[in-house]
């Protein structure tokens, strides 16, 4: 079961919830809800008078700790939800203060008057509870206890100092009048605050240095004059070749190829620069790049995130409209009221046009929210207080929420202007049907191509303002609210909205206008913000009393006025900033300059940016040559379940991040889907946006996860190889040359010949490590067709200490050894079994592969069948000795994916073991080998297996595994998989027997066939290893001939790992 | 939004472990001509704990061990979260009246329910008094029961959530509503850690559903207070490990020579005079993250335990290996430094149906690891110090489902064990058919408000600045629960 289920509310509460309707759903989950918001709002008045409030705030908790349980526990039963005996109930605070049949039931201060108290003491001729009725069955013995017991002394006690203490209710005044919190007049600071002013178009100030203004910039007329007057000089200009990544990154998120760098360092022209920039800015990737920024800004998800996680599945429309509406420059003005009202845009006859604008409106919708509440009307009015406070932030950099409950603290915004506009959005539709799925509003509406589904808004057919509620609370109604803008920029009292509609257009025209004094400002920081690491605002989401003042307030109005009069063309406001000298200075720094100002805040160099995780991942698709620029569309077909399939809400259900398929694709991360509470591993690890709510600006983190990240991921291997690969696929290029190309394609430069020669010698260097016998291999050019078979191989092997060919219907045995063999089946219990007798286990069956060797027939294999079966080998003279080295090897086909051990000495004692673990749970084909020594001496601790190689089931493979000379090694198929360094100690003899097909008598059955399985003494070097896989196989080991590419790759990861690589200057 | 306290040092450095340097800092090194060696010299004395020669500018990192506001037994926690709701009335919380009127009617009106449900349903286990102290446990629980001692109940829980996702992130953040740092992620910003090659907070096989990361996450806090999941909820415990620990090279040898590459042109980058701490830090991380590599195997390892120690915690033994592990290597966390480690059962004691076959099931799984992890920490020294926790997101109703039984926020049980707690005992009750708590109700408020106490901090103090006002786990409510103190 989860968490959907029928509501138990009236379905038409929709339509009454702006209706002030005392007729509630009176539910303790309901109050108690309700209670947290009202406790929060007494929060926010406690802490600036902490002591004043200090009373109200024990009779607070004093209700609901000993009150509230009280009246539930004792009363609610008859005067409750169900029943109202005497019209009178207590489990709201509406019903306790409007009174009963009889009048009043408290009277505040004076409990000896109150009906209350005197009902439950019994002095009013009455007693409440009532004395029972006759039982008339057995469980009216228990009912008596529950409902008409005498109150105790104490519970009296509890009600009367309640009563005394002025029955405090929270949230709920007995003198409603002067809650009123509308009339607030604003005082002369907040009306004089300068962010409400309107914006001003100063001129340009003088400046001494007239020659480093970019053709005469304004802008840099502006930063200069201050720099002057701090006495500091800018930067001087950074180099093209550090000009042209950082504008390419800047306008797209993706480095300038070495061609793209060829051209422009050859570009004589006066207007390379200029033509670099509008180059860029027309390039598709351009949105991809830009539009991520407003998608923080809109706190885009593609679930609801919280309890349900339900999918939107058509949110993508929204973010590929906002890509679109980057790339099409789409005029800001009309790219807020396509946001907030583009449904309500008159209908053209363009299809096409009429559909975006729909999915414009998606921006009300895509925000985080509960989806299972039961209370509907509370879920309703958190939606509408997420997008209250989504557009606030978004549009004017205000934080309109604290108004919900009172007054904002800080900022000039009253609780009536709050429900001013929350009336506009209660208005508006956002659920089809919530009753009955609590499903976003999925319409479908007709695109050029035909119908398609949209996430959107709709107005709801009637509108009418809300009343203020008090403290949050919709049981504590207030005045109407008429719906309008804010009084702090549109005056006191300003008219109402006169429309039929909901106002969503109205309030989109107001936002979107030019005598609006937050809005431009607010975007050209938010530009300003991505170019220079920083806002001329610092706190790009707050724009009130505590937020930051503008670093350079002349320069912003300036920038605002441009904005506004480029008819709000963004790319416009991009070829203002970029084309400016502040912009092209290097991120030089001077000790002169730090010391007078460390933050950089008046701009002397221009700061260095650390890629953001969309690009430091895009980055690494693109170098390896596997970025697919596919634009647009969805991702997330899979990885959601469908709950309850007639109600069609999805659930996001990921088991493995780094397994989900959707995530993996090789698509620009914006196109991933962003699944709240499951983001994207890697971007997540990065400081992807907050995905709760609206981000102006990420943090930052440096931090070992991410180093760990660089280091052993997956991904970043995979892309350094595919770097690699592209390096060496062109086979004409010498080393020397090939170590150019992956500086220019990573660092957007040439290395210096000291970076050439430390890189040859790191290969050099790799090389020699991995693999010393490389160049006799290869010398030797091992010819399968001429090599021993592979079982002479092993019988002339020195060192051999055991040998199981399992060829015959029968286990070899040496006559001299003192070796027995006991096989254990499930045919024969354990320890009955004829111990020198193979019996069943070694078998052929018809259908499943025996292991063939290209130099002889093979038809047996033991077959094991992963739940009681396995085979005990003990022989003290060989194998209970200690030994300086041994070497194990086998071949092994498994049936299925489990943890299981192939052969081992694993008992009573800990010794050795390897086998195979994989999980059968995670649909995976694959699983990994793992070999284990379990003294500390040799590997501090177990071995664990690397990520690689994965192996398939359902094929044999080939595994040595070796310990001694001060290292382990692990041979796959031929191929060195894992090897480390230990200490020269010895490998304890022990009794334990080795077992084959179980750890012990324990577990981790192994369920498939074991072939030729031969132990050593000795260290088994690489030539043998890879001469057996030949001989068995009649080819050589894939990955012997390729270790230079393994060296390259790892040569690769590494400048993917360099500081270099991530931070953009 | 991060808080003003985060921007000033995200602009300039990283948060992790010793990544995080303040800008002085970083300009005396600079200075300096901090090296290579000095580097790992320096990261070499933090292994075996800060000192302050080690880190002059300790106060910078937000990890570095710190004091609580008063002495305390507990150091560490141990939360073992039994994920869909544990019924109290089947294993901490016997009723004989329920066994009474089994099958009849529920005397009383149905609170909100998650659906329909029918008459009242007895416990399928019978109920058996353990240890000096008495207290009850059913027959799903003989081996939690022969802890009991070292055991604090509180019958009286009751929270405002009727679904799971709501109830669940109430339980570990606070809030079923707003996303809130996880009761974690809170300690450790509290306490800081100390052990810097290993994570300071580790969820263990946490949930992906119903707020997934939400319940070990750091919200507004930064986010080196968050938890580092290992394994997940669908997932075994017998290969999980921390992301990207294994290393990318065939060997130890080759990662350190790839390292050494990696950071000698990393110094190389940063030869011009330069303020950006973020350079050192990034380095430094790398360092970190090569330690971390080397140490965490080891730690995450539980077959470096004695046989005998693993057949006590189940491992290997069916039923109780995935949990056993959990418990396993909890102890080993703890053991090592870190300071809160979270185990979760995942989502499998919903038991609307099945009540018998499910939570049987279930139990089996559980009981002897959880019991043993107990006596295991005892007889090492560390109960004391480790405050194990069990929680679950709320209780199950009287009434029968079929044969299960549906969500109960309104009466369950909860327990603590260790870490200062008075065993032995239990407090409040629920009444006589276990619906509603009615005796010294607690809320999540008071438990979050207990634990806080017994690792030292008053929970009212325990704050964080963040969107202009003071924020704490609790909000604004919760009370210690002084009975349960020892």
């Amino acid at each position: 079961m989860d968490t959907f289920s029928l509501s138990d509310h009236p379905t038409n509460e929709l339509a009454q919830t702006c209706n002030a309707s005392a007729h509630d759903i009176a539910s303790r989950h309901f109050y108690t809800r309700c209670s947290q918001l009202l406790l929060i709002a007494v929060w926010h008045l406690i802490v600036p008078c902490a002591l004043a409030e200090d009373t109200s705030h024990d009779k607070t908790e004093f209700f609901e700790r000993r009150v509230r349980p009280l009246l539930n526990n004792r009363c609610v039963k008859c005067h409750g939800t169900v029943r109202q005996l005497g019209a009178f109930r207590l489990d709201t605070s509406e019903g306790m203060f409007h009174g009963s049949t009889n009048g009043p039931v408290v009277t505040p201060g004076n409990s000896d008057d109150s009906l209350l108290i005197q009902l439950v003491r019994g002095t009013a001729g009455r007693r409440m509870p009532p004395p029972p009725k006759k039982p008339d069955n057995p469980s009216d013995e228990l009912k008596k206890l529950y409902d008409n017991l005498p109150l105790d002394p104490h519970e009296i006690e509890i009600l009367e100092r309640w009563v005394k203490d002025g029955a405090i209710w929270p949230g709920y005044s007995l003198s409603k009048p002067s809650e009123t919190v509308s009339q607030r007049e604003f005082n002369k600071s907040e009306k004089s605050f300068w962010s409400f002013q309107p914006i001003h178009d100063p001129a340009a100030p003088s400046v001494r240095n007239i020659t480093w203004p970019s053709n005469n910039s304004v802008l840099d007329r502006f930063i200069l004059a201050r720099l002057e007057a701090a006495g500091l000089e800018p930067a001087p200009p950074a180099d093209r070749s550090t000009l042209i990544r950082r504008v390419t990154y800047d306008l797209t998120g993706l480095p300038p190829t070495p061609e793209e760098i060829q051209a422009y360092l050859q570009d004589d022209s006066p207007d390379a620069y200029r033509n670099l920039i509008d180059r860029l800015l027309d390039s598709p990737r351009y949105g991809e790049r830009w539009g991520r920024h407003w998608l923080d800004v809109a706190r885009y998800a593609e679930t609801a995130g919280h309890d349900g996680n339900n999918g939107y599945l058509h949110a993508w429309r929204y973010r590929d409209w906002v890509i679109n509406a980057f790339n099409q420059d789409m005029p800001y003005d009309d790219f807020i009221v396509a946001q907030l009202a583009g449904d309500l845009l008159p209908a053209t006859g363009d299809k096409a046009l009429n559909l975006a604008n729909h999915v414009a409106t998606g921006f009300l919708q895509i925000g985080s929210r509960p989806l299972v509440m039961r209370d509907k009307r509370q879920m309703l009015l958190e939606i509408v207080d997420e997008q209250v406070h989504a557009t606030g932030v978004a549009f004017m950099g205000l934080s309109l929420g604290c108004a919900r409950c009172h007054d904002h603290k800080f900022d000039p915004i009253p609780t009536l202007d709050y429900y001013s506009l929350a009336g506009i959005f209660m208005n508006t539709r956002v659920f089809d049907d919530y009753e009955r799925d609590s499903m976003h509003l999925e319409p479908v509406i007709e695109g050029p191509d035909g119908p398609v589904s949209i996430m959107s808004v709709r107005d709801k057919p009637r509108s009418r303002n809300m009343r203020v509620h008090l403290r949050g609370n919709y049981h504590t109604l207030g005045e109407e609210a008429p719906r309008r803008f804010l009084q702090i920029i549109s005056g006191m009292d300003h008219a109402p909205i006169k429309t039929n509609g909901s106002g969503r257009l109205e309030l989109a025209h107001w936002i979107a206008s030019p005598d609006h004094p937050l809005t431009a400002r607010v975007m050209v920081n938010r530009i300003w913000q991505k170019h220079f690491g920083t806002g001329l605002v610092k706190s790009t989401n707050d724009f009130g009393i505590r937020g930051n003042r503008p670093s350079h307030p002349e320069l912003f109005d300036w920038l605002a006025q441009r904005l506004i009069e480029s008819g709000w063309s963004i790319k416009a406001m991009h070829r203002l900033i970029m084309n400016s000298s502040t912009y092209k200075q290097s991120h030089i720094e001077n000790q002169t300059a730090t010391s007078t100002d460390p933050e950089n805040v008046l701009l002397w160099r221009m700061p260095r940016r650390r890629l953001s995780a969309e690009e430091i991942r895009d980055t690494m698709l693109i170098l390896s040559g596997k970025l697919d620029l596919t634009v647009g569309g969805p991702l997330f077909n899979t990885g959601y379940r469908l709950l309850q399939p007639p109600r069609k809400i999805t659930v996001a259900q990921v088991d493995d991040l780094y397994g989900f398929t959707p995530y993996q694709q090789p698509r620009r991360s914006i196109y991933l889907p962003v699944i709240r509470n499951q983001l994207h591993p890697i971007l997540a690890l990065f400081d992807s946006a907050n995905e709760h709510e609206s981000v102006g600006k990420r943090t930052l983190t440096t931090i070992a996860p991410q180093a760990l990240f660089f280091l052993n991921s997956k991904f970043v291997r995979e892309h350094a190889k595919g770097l690699a690969d592209r390096l060496l696929s062109n086979s004409e290029l010498t080393n020397e040359q090939r170590t150019q190309h992956a500086y220019e394609l990573v660092f957007g430069r040439r290395p210096t010949n000291q970076e050439i020669d430390r890189s040859s010698v790191y290969r050099k260097s790799y090389l020699d490590t991995v693999q010393p016998k490389r160049d006799e291999l290869q010398q030797n050019k091992l010819n399968p067709a001429e090599l021993p078979t592979y079982a002479d191989q092993v019988l002339q092997t020195p060192g051999l200490l055991a040998y199981f060919d399992f060829e015959e219907n029968r286990i070899q045995q040496d006559a001299e050894s003192n070796e027995t063999v006991q096989i254990f089946s499930n045919l024969a219990a354990p320890g009955t079994a004829d111990a020198r007798t193979v019996g069943p286990v070694v078998t052929h069956v018809p259908g499943v592969p025996t292991l063939t060797y290209k130099t002889g027939t093979k038809s047996h294999a033991v077959a094991l069948n992963g739940q009681n079966q396995r085979i005990v080998i003990s022989d003290p003279t060989r194998f209970n000795v200690d030994t300086q080295e041994l070497s194990v090897e086998y071949w092994f086909y498994p049936e299925r994916i489990s943890i299981a051990t192939i052969v081992g000495r694993d008992g009573q004692e800990r010794l050795w073991k390897s086998g195979i673990s994989g999980e059968s749970n995670t649909g995976s084909q694959q699983y990994e080998i793992f070999h284990e020594f379990f003294s500390p001496e040799l590997g501090r601790y177990r071995e664990l297996k690397r990520q690689q190689p994965l192996v398939s089931i359902k094929q044999w493979t080939h595994v040595v595994f070796t310990c001694g000379k001060g290292r382990r090694q692990l041979f796959v198929d031929g191929t060195l998989a894992d090897a480390t360094l230990v200490q020269n100690a010895p490998i304890p003899g022990g009794k334990t027997p080795v077992g084959i097909g179980s750890r012990g008598n324990v577990g981790e059955w192994f369920q498939g066939r074991i072939d030729d399985l031969s132990i050593y003494n000795q260290v088994l070097d690489e030539t043998a290893v890879v001469s057996r896989y030949a001989a068995a196989t009649g080819k050589l080991p894939s990955a012997v001939h390729n270790w230079d590419r393994i060296a390259w790759t790892s040569f690769c990861q590494a400048l993917l790992c360099m500081n270099e690589f991530i931070y953009v200057q | 939004m991060f808080s003003d306290y985060l921007d000033v040092r995200s602009a300039t450095a990283g948060a992790n472990c010793s990544s995080f340097l303040s800008r002085r800092d970083a300009l005396r090194r600079s200075a300096c001509g901090f090296g290579h060696t000095a580097l790992l010299a320096m990261l070499g004395q933090q292994q075996i704990g800060y000192s302050a020669e080690a880190t002059p500018n300790s106060s910078t990192n937000p990890l570095t061990p710190k004091s609580p506001h008063f002495e305390s037994k507990a150091k560490n926690v141990i939360f073992l979260f039994l994920h869909g709701g544990l019924s109290h009335i089947d294993s901490f919380d016997p009723k004989p009246k329920l066994t009474e009127l089994d099958g009849k009617p529920l005397p009383f009106d149905r609170p909100i329910q998650f659906a329909e449900t029918g008459n009242l349903m007895k416990s399928p286990w019978a109920f058996k008094q353990y240890g000096e102290s008495g207290l009850p446990v059913s027959d799903l629980f003989p081996h939690i029961g022969s802890v009991i001692d070292e055991i604090g109940i509180i019958r009286s829980m009751h929270t405002e959530q009727v679904d799971h996702g709501g109830a669940i992130l109430q339980l570990n953040t606070g809030s079923a509503v707003f996303a809130r740092p996880s009761v974690g992620s809170w300690v450790v910003y509290g306490l800081g850690t100390e052990n810097h090659n290993l994570p300071a907070y580790v969820a263990l096989s946490p949930p992906i559903i119903h707020g997934a990361k939400q319940n070990y996450g750091s919200a507004f806090l930064p986010a080196v207070y968050q938890g580092t999941p290992i394994g997940g909820a669908n997932l075994s415990m017998r290969n999980a490990t921390i992301a990207h620990l294994l290393r990318g090279e065939p060997t130890a040898e080759l990662q350190r020579g790839q390292l050494d590459f990696i950071q000698k042109a990393n110094r190389s980058y940063q030869t011009n005079y330069t303020t950006d701490s973020r350079l050192d830090a990034r380095i430094e991380s790398f360092e970190l993250a090569f330690r971390m590599q080397m140490e965490a195997p080891e730690a995450l390892d539980v077959s470096r335990e004695t046989s005998e120690t693993m057949a006590a915690y189940g491992v290997d033994r069916g039923p109780t290996d995935n949990f056993g592990r959990q418990c396993l290597l909890a102890r080993r966390l703890v053991e090592r430094g870190v300071r809160f480690v979270q185990c979760s059962h995942s989502y499998k004691w919903d038991q609307h149906g099945n009540l018998k076959g499910g939570h049987e099931s279930n139990a089996k799984q559980v009981d002897q690891p959880i019991a043993t992890l107990i006596s295991d920490l005892k007889s090492r020294g560390l109960l004391d110090s480790t405050l194990i926790v069990l929680g679950t997101e709320f209780g199950r109703t009287p009434v029968a489902q079929g044969d299960g039984r549906d969500h109960n926020p309104y009466g369950f049980t909860l327990w603590m064990a260790g870490g200062g707690v008075k065993g032995g005992t239990s407090y409040g009750a629920t009444d006589e058919l276990g619906y509603f708590a009615v005796e010294n109700k607690v809320s999540m408020y008071d438990f979050h408000a207990t634990i806080l106490h017994l690792l030292g901090f008053d929970h009212q103090q325990l704050t964080y600045r963040h969107a202009g006002r003071d924020f704490r786990l609790t909000d604004v409510h919760g009370t210690v629960l002084n009975a349960l103190i020892a």
